[in-house]
This record gives C-alpha cells, sequence and structure tokens, in this order.
C-alpha cells in the first residue's frame, strides 16, 4: 500500500518534466553557471594582483535602523582607504578586497555576520562596528576565533575597557575621554550644579550617563534624574516635560542616531532651550544634518571636518572628490568617514611592518604605535587596552543663517588631548579593566 | 527611576501631551476598528499604509510644502486601499478570517520591503511647517505648537467622521453594518461598494496618521510595524468595532503612556499591556466592544 502511494508520488513529480527537457534544461543551466564562472575567474582580481591572493576584510557596519547614517559613513571612509591602497599597488603586492554586511544595531545579527565572515567568506581581518552593544559581540566571537577585530565605532568604555581582548583595537575616542572634554568645557564655562540624563538603554548609554557623571561630579554638578529609552525611540516629548518639570541646568543626550535626531529636535519643539543646556558625550553631522534648523548642544567629536590641519583637510577633499558627486549639495565628511579611514590606513600599515597578514605580528605592529591620527598632536594605540588615543575635541552644535554645508552643523570650542582625557591605567584597573591575553593564547 | 515632581503644571503639560499621543492612535485605529467591524478583517496593511502616508512627505515636501500633503497623501493612498480591497482581499471573503489576516501580512512585508527599495533604509528627519514650529505659551505651561495643532485638527476631523456615521446615508449603513452585517446585505445595500469604501476611508485616516507623524517622529522603513501593535492594543482596549471605542483606547494610551514616564520612565514601554490586560480582566469585550464581533 505504502510503496503504492510512493510509486503514484513519484509518478506525479516525473509527469511534468521529460527527461529530453531535463537534459536540455539541465545543460543551459550548467552553460550558463560555467560562463558565469568563467567571467568571475577573468575579473578576479589575484590575476591582477602581484603578491599573491587578495587580503580580505570583513566589514561589518549599521546600514539599516537607526545608525544607518552613520554605518554608511564609516564603510565609505574605509572603502577610500581600501582604494588608495589599492592604487598604490595593495598591501604587501596583495589586493585589498572587502567583504561588508549590514548588522542593523542587533547584536546577534553581528555573531552571525561575524561568522558568516570568517567560516564562510574567510576574511583575514574584521573591522568596524558601531553599536557597542554589537561591537561587544563581535570582539567575543573575533577573539574566539583568533582574528585582529579593529572596531571603528563603538564609544562605551567596555570595549576596551571590562571587555577588552588581545585581538580588539578600537579607533574613535571612548565615552570616558568624551565626557571628561565635555564636562570639563562646561563645569569652566556654565557651571552646572544639576544634570538630568536621557539615556539609549544599552552599554554605549550606560557608560555614557557614568562617564558625564563622573566628569562633571568634579565640578560638583549632581545627577538629579535619569530616563532609560530603548533604542530606536521616537518620541521624548513626556520625557522632555518631566525634565522641564524638574528644572536641571543641563539635559545630556546620551542617544544616538535618529533617537539622537528626535530628542534635540524635541528639545527645541518644547521650548527647554530656554532654561536648560543641552549637552552629551556624543554626536556628528550624520545627526545634526538631520536635525537643521534645531540643532543645538554641546557635545564630544573625535574628528570633524573642519580641523584646520593640512592632513585632515587633504582627507576631507579626498572624501569629496571620492564621493560627493552622488550626494546632496550640502553633503561634507563626517567623522564616521575619519573612523573608517583612518582605521584601514592603521591596518595597513601595520600589515606592512609586520610583513605578513598573520595575526600575533600584526597585533605586536599596532601595539603602542604613534601615528599622525590628522589632528594637532600625534595619536597612539595604547599598549594595556588598545585605545587610540587622541585629541578630544568639544564642539558646539550650530545651524548658523547662512548655512551652506555641514561643515557649518559644529563649531570647535576647544580640543584636549588623548591622555588628558583618558582614563589611566590605574582609573582604568579600578573600573574593572580586563588585563589583555597572553599573545600564546593565539597561537 | 521612580521620581515624583507632580507639580500642577507638569500634570497638566503632560496631560495635554498625552492627547497629541493619543490622538494619533486614535485617527489609526479608528480605521482599524471599522475595518475590523464591518468586514471582519484583521488589517495588517494598515501600518505600512502608515509609512506610505508619512513617506508622501518626504517625496513630496520639497515640491509642495507641508499643507498640500495632508490632502494629497491621504487621498492617494485612500485609493490605493480600495483598489487593495477590491483586488486581493475581496476574493477572500467567504474565507476563514485567517485567510485575510495573513494575506494582510504578507502584503505589508512586502510593501515594507518596497518602502526600502525606494526610500532606502536610513530615516529621514522631517521638520513641522513653519507657521507650526516653536512654542506656544498656554500661561500655565508652554507646549509644541505643532502638536497642539495635530490635537484641534484630529478632534476636528473626528467630529466630521462622527457626523458623517450619525447623518449621512452611507455613514449610517456602515456603522449599521458594523452592528450587523447580515442585516445590512438583506436590505439589499450594495456590500462590496459599501466595503470598498469603508477601507478606503480607514486607508485614508492611517495615512494622515503618518503624515502628521511624519514632522513628530521622522520617517522610516519600520514605522509601520512598530506602530500597528500599539494600534491594535488601542482596538482591544477600546473595544473591538467601536468608534467612541478607538478614540477613548487611543487617548487614554497616549495618556498613561505620558504620566508613566513621568512617574516610573522604566514601565512607559509595558503600561499600555498592564492597561489592556487589566480592561480585558474587568470588561473581556473592551470598552466599548460590539458585542458578538469574532465571538
Amino acid at each position: 500500500m505504502k510503496d503504492e502511494k510512493k510509486r503514484v508520488e513519484e509518478k506525479e513529480i516525473n509527469q511534468g518534466l521529460s527527461r529530453r527537457q531535463f537534459l536540455v534544461r539541465s545543460g543551459v543551466v550548467a552553460a550558463g553557471l560555467s560562463a558565469f564562472q568563467l567571467s568571475e575567474f577573468l575579473n578576479a582580481p589575484h590575476i591582477k594582483a602581484a603578491g599573491g591572493p587578495p587580503i580580505l576584510i570583513g566589514n561589518i557596519e549599521p546600514l539599516s535602523g537607526p545608525y544607518a547614517d552613520s554605518g554608511q559613513d564609516e564603510m565609505e571612509g574605509a572603502i577610500l582607504a581600501n582604494e588608495e591602497w589599492n592604487a598604490k599597488g595593495g598591501v604587501l603586492g596583495r589586493e585589498i578586497k572587502m567583504i561588508t554586511e549590514d548588522a542593523p544595531s542587533n547584536p546577534g545579527i553581528g555573531v552571525q555576520k561575524t561568522i558568516k565572515l570568517i567560516k564562510k567568506d574567510n576574511v583575514n581581518f574584521l573591522t568596524g562596528t558601531l553599536t557597542s552593544s554589537v561591537t561587544l559581540a563581535v570582539a567575543e566571537e573575533a577573539f574566539k576565533e583568533h582574528k585582529l577585530f579593529m572596531a571603528f565605532g563603538s564609544h562605551s568604555d567596555d570595549t576596551t575597557m571590562q571587555k577588552s581582548h588581545r585581538t580588539t583595537f578600537r579607533t574613535t575616542s571612548q565615552n570616558w575621554m568624551l565626557s571628561s572634554a565635555v564636562g570639563s568645557w562646561l563645569g569652566k564655562n556654565w557651571k552646572p550644579k544639576t544634570i538630568y540624563h536621557i539615556t539609549a538603554d544599552y552599554t554605549w548609554g550606560h557608560t555614557g550617563r557614568t562617564s558625564m557623571n563622573r566628569a562633571l561630579s568634579k565640578y560638583g554638578c549632581k545627577e538629579i534624574g535619569n530616563d532609560f529609552t530603548p533604542l530606536g525611540t521616537k518620541d521624548f516629548s513626556a520625557n522632555l516635560i518631566k525634565a522641564r518639570g524638574l528644572k536641571p541646568d543641563l539635559l545630556s543626550c546620551n542617544c544616538y542616531g535618529s533617537d539622537q535626531v528626535n530628542l534635540v529636535k524635541q528639545f527645541k519643539e518644547f521650548g527647554l532651550a530656554k532654561d536648560i543646556h543641552l549637552c552629551g558625550p556624543l554626536s556628528g553631522a550624520p545627526m545634526m544634518k538631520g536635525v537643521g534648523p534645531a540643532a543645538d548642544g554641546v557635545w564630544g567629536l573625535s574628528w570633524d571636518c573642519t580641523i584646520d590641519t593640512p592632513a585632515s583637510q587633504k582627507l576631507r577633499a579626498a572624501l569629496k572628490k571620492r564621493f560627493a558627486a552622488s550626494k546632496p549639495p550640502q553633503w561634507d565628511a563626517s567623522y564616521r568617514h575619519y573612523l573608517g579611514y583612518i582605521t584601514h590606513n592603521q591596518l595597513f600599515e601595520a600589515i606592512a611592518r609586520a610583513k605578513t597578514t598573520d595575526l600575533i605580528p600584526v597585533i605586536k605592529a599596532l601595539e603602542g604605535w604613534k601615528f599622525d591620527g590628522l589632528k594637532w598632536t600625534p595619536s597612539y594605540w595604547r599598549n594595556f587596552d588598545h585605545q587610540h588615543i587622541q585629541d578630544v575635541i568639544v564642539a558646539k552644535a550650530q545651524y548658523p543663517a547662512n548655512f551652506k554645508t555641514w561643515a557649518d552643523l559644529f563649531k570647535i570650542l576647544g580640543h584636549l588631548p588623548g591622555d588628558e582625557v583618558a582614563p589611566n591605567y590605574e582609573e582604568w584597573k579600578k573600573e574593572g579593566g580586563h588585563e589583555l591575553e597572553p599573545y600564546d593564547i593565539l597561537k | 527611576m521612580i521620581s515624583l515632581n507632580l507639580s500642577f503644571p507638569t500634570i497638566m503639560n503632560q496631560l495635554l501631551n498625552g492627547f497629541a499621543l493619543g490622538t494619533l492612535l486614535v485617527l489609526m485605529a479608528i480605521g482599524l476598528t471599522i475595518i475590523l467591524g464591518l468586514m471582519r478583517v484583521i488589517n495588517f496593511t494598515h501600518g505600512v499604509i502608515y509609512a506610505l502616508g508619512a513617506y508622501s512627505v518626504v517625496t513630496l515636501f520639497n515640491y509642495t510644502g507641508f499643507w498640500p500633503c495632508l490632502i494629497i497623501g491621504p487621498i492617494v493612498l485612500g485609493l490605493f486601499g480600495m483598489g487593495l480591497e477590491a483586488t486581493l482581499i475581496r476574493p477572500l471573503y467567504k474565507r476563514d478570517p485567517l485567510h485575510t489576516m495573513l494575506l494582510t501580512f504578507g502584503l505589508a512585508l512586502m510593501i515594507e520591503d518596497l518602502i526600502r527599495m525606494i526610500w532606502g533604509d536610513a530615516a529621514y528627519p522631517m521638520s513641522a511647517p513653519d507657521a507650526l514650529s516653536g512654542i506656544i505659551d498656554l500661561k500655565l505651561f508652554i507646549f509644541s505648537k505643532y502638536r497642539l495643532f495635530i490635537i484641534l485638527f484630529s478632534a476636528g476631523l473626528l467630529t466630521a467622521l462622527w457626523f458623517f456615521f450619525q447623518k449621512t446615508a452611507m455613514g449610517k449603513t456602515i456603522l449599521a453594518g458594523t452592528f450587523d452585517r447580515e442585516m445590512v446585505v438583506a436590505l439589499g445595500i450594495p456590500i462590496n461598494l459599501l466595503f470598498t469604501i469603508t477601507f478606503g476611508i480607514g486607508s485614508a485616516l492611517a495615512a494622515l496618521a503618518g503624515v502628521l507623524n511624519a514632522p513628530i517622529q521622522g520617517v522610516y522603513p519600520p514605522m509601520g510595524t512598530t506602530i500597528i501593535m500599539s494600534c491594535f492594543v488601542v482596538v482591544i482596549i477600546g473595544g473591538m468595532g467601536s468608534f467612541w471605542g478607538a478614540v477613548i483606547g487611543g487617548l487614554l494610551v497616549g495618556v498613561v503612556v505620558s504620566f508613566s514616564v513621568e512617574v516610573f520612565s522604566a514601565m512607559s514601554d509595558v503600561i499600555v499591556f498592564i492597561l489592556m490586560a487589566v480592561v480585558l480582566l474587568v470588561r473581556p469585550r473592551g470598552i466599548a466592544g460590539i458585542e458578538g464581533l469574532l465571538e
């Protein structure tokens, strides 16, 4: 009975296709596939490269979701660095190829994409990420798989503190650095006594709040309230009305991306600017271009396209030349471009110094390395936590009457050298800094 | 963090803010609840039509400014809704309501992807029209001009809608249909046309909510999916199929969210679901639910 049923089913399946049809169709498909493979083979970069197979970079960015604008900028910065190096003949004579994966502010997806990049694409290095929760998840996976991971964007302290790894480097300034700079400027200039926080409810927001409090407590400023809001919050009206009722001197926006755009706009919409100063550990053009005429607040920045050093202006010009054609007329480079660009540059230089893509030599080539961070004082990769120590900028967000380009969105109020604002070893240790693993573990 | 600073101005300020949050939910929920009441369709496309309404501002703003969007968006998307009903949803009426739910759910996913293909993944921040940007001093407290406009505009629209349902033949028929569809059919009223028009009105209201919300929340691909959950909660709290239920439910949710932030902000995400659970325990059909609907 069962066999009979099976036969009937098989018959039904086979009925749709004759043997001849099957042969013809599969022949066409096979011919198509092989033609495709042939063209892939002819176009393959390793044919062109002299010194061996391409160096594969797995780049993870949020290209959708609340942080999409920033993710796009980071990717573009990385692309520019790749293209500059490839034009010079690659690194160690090998072409650089980058595979970008979208991980929209979700650690689970971040891990999936990391595993895909490592296991399926066999990438040599991992770079990118923006959302700190994703960075931490990718960093864990990268450490487990013995891959060097150069984080562009994560600002949460724990990326190079409690959850640091020998395999993780972080290019941007951590919250501690940004908040110390912002806090000291606010403390000296506005002498605030009270601060209210609206905080994105994940690791970056949390450390942003504690860092701001730490920096401002030196000037006698106390927290009088905090609201945690989920990442992706669109309406802050009730939080802002609540904050106004408590009459703080400062309102710290510990939110990023479109959350920050909405918060700053609604800060103006509800007329809070009259009595309260807006501030926050981190902002940038990806947000303030969206805020537009409501732009406000004093913020920390890792880079700005108006930095007057020749090296920064050279990068800005290169970015403009490469990307401006596809952008709106008011476009200008953002600090996210800088992060993508400088990280890839640093990685390629380290590979060139190490003369290999092997993990440990490249890590050693980076550790303690002093370089031009395109700002005022030299940058370096700190040995004990792999933090990029660099000048931190305090800037005021603005939308001047004669607004022309996104370069007009921030006015630099001051800058402090990285060593002054970063936690020193004792502070780092006190906060539970995780000593980097010995090299042997990575063999 | 629990903090209590309930001065009278703050209370009134949060109340008005709750109304502003709530009226947008009311506009959404009325369409949803009437489509549900009359047609027994659990319409998941409602959220994406709201999103398309917001995207109409993105596309039209540079050509027309904000005000014409208030008319063009709802009309175009109302017609779109009517087309959707007449071509895809109508063939499924004879089947289990689950089938139309699956259809609209699938359509919602497809339209959201279409939005990403057309407008991209990133959010578009929008601004209120110049005449309504800034604040208005209400003596007791200052408030956002634009949100006050939303409350007044929606109140006017809801009054007009109520007149339509109470005083016009078509409105009365639609409302009667939500109570007793069989009777409306038995009286020889062309029910197909009535369904299409109802779907069109519901879609136009959703699109209007999208247009109104664009300057507040910005425009981003999953905005429809985000709001649809709250809308179903409003419909359940207010009672399925009820016009006034949707109004009361929407305002209640807005006010409760606003106050929960003031009193205990960590609760503001779950408070609507607690409210829904409490209402369902006390009144299983919601505040003004129609007897026999989907029962």
